[in-house]
């Protein structure tokens, strides 16, 4: 038998899930789940990984869309696979009968449970929509295209 | 089928629909433009297979 260095799996499934606290936390009021929502950004944004809350700068405004964006449908715990820590959305996210005429090209995931905190940005196709519904269909929840891994 | 649009809610069957699709590294979109009488009233997008990306989470560091 050898030892194997490795940071362990259920320890990433268990960040997601906010069982640990390496450094000083907020305390939860709750045992629920936190609610993320989903903003959309106009593609002259700058949107990315410097981010650390929820910006309404750059965001998409229009017809039927109301600043902060909607709530993510998250029926699916954290999980993995083989060592990957994935979670994924259980439902697309939808944006219904709305007029966005500025183009964009981004959406950022956000704890609005906590504080607004950002959690992650993704891009896609830049895109205008006319009293129409924009979807954002969620990829397979697995270790290689789950939307948020941790490997 | 009742569709909303610009000009208010009008029967699919008297629509025209013109579908654009193109890709990017991760993702497949589709933007579908809705026109009754050759005038545009709507248009629905779609992005399919976001673009993923993964937080780091380097066993070497360990």
């Amino acid at each position: 038998m050898a030892n194997t260095q490795a940071v362990c799996t259920s320890f990433k499934v268990e960040l997601m899930k906010g069982i640990h606290a390496l450094g000083t936390t907020v305390t939860r009021g709750a045992t629920t789940k936190d609610t993320i929502k989903a903003a959309l950004y106009l593609a002259s944004a700058s949107r990315g990984a410097g981010d650390t809350v929820y910006n309404s700068t750059g965001e998409v405004s229009g017809t039927n869309y109301t600043a902060g964006g909607v709530a993510v449908t998250n029926a699916t715990e954290p999980t993995n696979t083989g060592t990957v820590a994935h979670w994924t959305p259980s439902a697309s996210i939808a944006y219904t009968n709305v007029t966005l005429s500025t183009a964009f090209d981004a959406v950022l995931l956000y704890n609005s449970t906590q504080g607004d905190k950002a959690v992650a940005v993704y891009t896609f196709g830049s895109q205008t929509i006319t009293a129409g519904t924009f979807t954002l269909t969620m990829p397979t929840n697995d270790g290689t295209t789950g939307l948020l891994r941790l490997s | 089928m009742l569709v909303q649009t610009l000009k208010g809610d009008i029967d699919h069957t008297e629509l025209e629909v013109r579908e654009r699709v193109w890709f990017e590294a991760n993702a497949r979109n589709i933007h579908i433009e809705w026109f009754h009488n050759g005038e545009f009233v709507r248009s629905d997008g779609v992005a399919i297979a976001l673009k993923t990306q993964n937080i780091s989470g380097q066993q070497q560091g360990v």
